[in-house]
């Protein structure tokens, strides 16, 4: 995550060449440039959901702690299914 | 219950009106594999895992595990196909290549989601004067991928179509739509991975399902499950269907196919379409069965069984339900994979 202390949180939001299945509580995403799909879990789905519209991580604050929301939004960054905006 | 009745039972959920009952509580782990690999087999995997997730099949902790993974395993594989029918869409669209997906992700447009009708390969029609032109800018296909495994195949014509007017036809001198494009109509569009996709509108999924079903001496459960799914999606516009099918002479086919799903999943729904498709195919609901069937007219618990079906996905269409417990409409009809 780029955002950090000192620094004023962006949004984030959903890359837009990723494709998502849900699948019962979670879901199985595929990046824009992945080669394979990767299994989300309901929390990292909720986050996903959630960033239909671009969103600050304080917006997410009811899908979980805060911890394991940035630790979600981390992942999803990671796997290149979201990015910042300003 | 036997695996042939589970099968059908899971290729029906969610379908509203089905009068097929899944099994009440947990299965044991034979009668589970055998479920399973049925379920692989016949593309109903999303099925069986959006009946269990709903509550309406009971499963054990490790059934519930083994599931989820194989869930996500075909889920993964269907976002694949996916990926590729959006590039090679991108693609004909930047050389100016008319072209319908015409199932795979457009089955997004019934089903809502792509977890639920998983698809292990996309077909994507383009003008015959162009199919060459199309495969070409598709690249070669990678080492050791046969057409078993292809995941995006090109077509010039429908799976089924015979030539001739009605087929792929003679592409015109300018080398534009062909025909089959032109006679099918304008496409709906599905927003995938930011890219407008071209896709077949639900009347033309329903006349093409409709098609391969017609065209298949076995017709497998999934088939008859998006005609199914596509004759009640709420957006469908059963005339345009009907009109569609009689330009392409199709009109018997697509009859055939809505009355054989009709019986397969005992639907108690009747609508326009059904009804005109039991006329028109010779049968009424649930009588196909040759074997005499002294079931009663209306069973206890019946109206709530089919009220407490799980909801559609967000986003699906759900046709309106409307009742009916005429002569003869409980009887269930025999599963059976072979056309009657």
């Amino acid at each position: 995550m780029t955002s950090g202390p000192g620094r004023a949180p962006g949004r984030w939001a959903r890359d837009g060449d990723a494709l998502v299945a849900t699948t019962g509580d979670g879901a199985v995403a595929l990046a824009g440039d992945a080669r394979a799909a990767t299994t989300l879990s309901p929390l990292e789905r909720a986050v996903w959901d959630a960033l239909a519209v671009p969103a600050p991580a304080t917006a997410l604050a009811e899908l979980g702690e805060p911890p394991a929301v940035r630790r979600a939004i981390e992942r999803l960054l990671s796997l290149g299914l979201v990015r910042e905006v300003p | 219950m036997p695996t042939s009745d589970r099968l059908v039972a899971v290729a029906a959920h969610g379908l509203a009106g089905s009068r097929t009952e899944l099994p009440p509580g947990p299965l044991s782990e034979p009668e589970w594999f055998d479920l399973v690999q049925g379920c692989v087999a016949a593309d109903l995997v999303g099925f069986l895992a959006a009946a269990a997730a709903a509550g309406d099949l009971v499963l054990t902790p490790g059934q519930a595990d083994e599931l989820a993974v194989l869930v996500a395993e075909h889920a993964g594989l269907s976002l694949l196909v996916e990926r590729r029918a959006v590039t090679a869409s991108s693609v004909l669209t930047a050389a100016g290549i008319d072209h319908r997906v015409v199932d795979g992700p457009a089955r997004r447009l019934a089903y809502g989601d792509a977890a639920l009708r998983p698809a292990r390969r996309a077909h994507v029609l383009v003008p015959p004067a162009r199919l060459a032109e199309a495969r070409a800018l598709q690249g070669p296909a990678p080492a050791g991928s046969g057409p078993r495994t292809e995941r995006l195949v090109l077509l010039a014509s429908l799976p089924g179509l015979a030539e001739g007017p009605a087929g792929g036809g003679a592409a015109s001198e300018t080398g534009g739509a062909a025909p089959l494009l032109v006679r099918l109509g304008p496409p709906a569009h599905l927003e995938l991975a930011g890219c407008r996709v071209p896709v077949l509108s639900l009347e033309q999924q329903l006349v093409a399902a409709a098609l391969e079903v017609a065209g298949s001496p076995v017709v497998p459960l999934a088939r008859q499950r998006d005609v199914a799914q596509l004759a009640l999606s709420a957006g469908l516009d059963a005339a345009a269907a009907r009109r569609l099918a009689e330009a392409l002479g199709l009109t018997g086919a697509l009859a055939e196919a809505i009355a054989l799903a009709w019986g397969t999943f005992d639907l108690a729904d009747k609508t326009e379409l059904s009804v005109w498709a039991q006329r028109v195919a010779g049968r009424r609901p649930h009588q196909a069965a040759e074997r005499p069937a002294p079931a009663p007219v209306a069973r206890k618990g019946f109206a709530q069984r089919v009220l407490r079906r799980s909801p559609a996905p967000a986003g699906v269409p759900v046709a309106t339900t409307m009742f009916t417990s005429g002569p003869g409409m409980a009887v269930r009809a025999p599963w059976s994979t072979r056309r009657r």
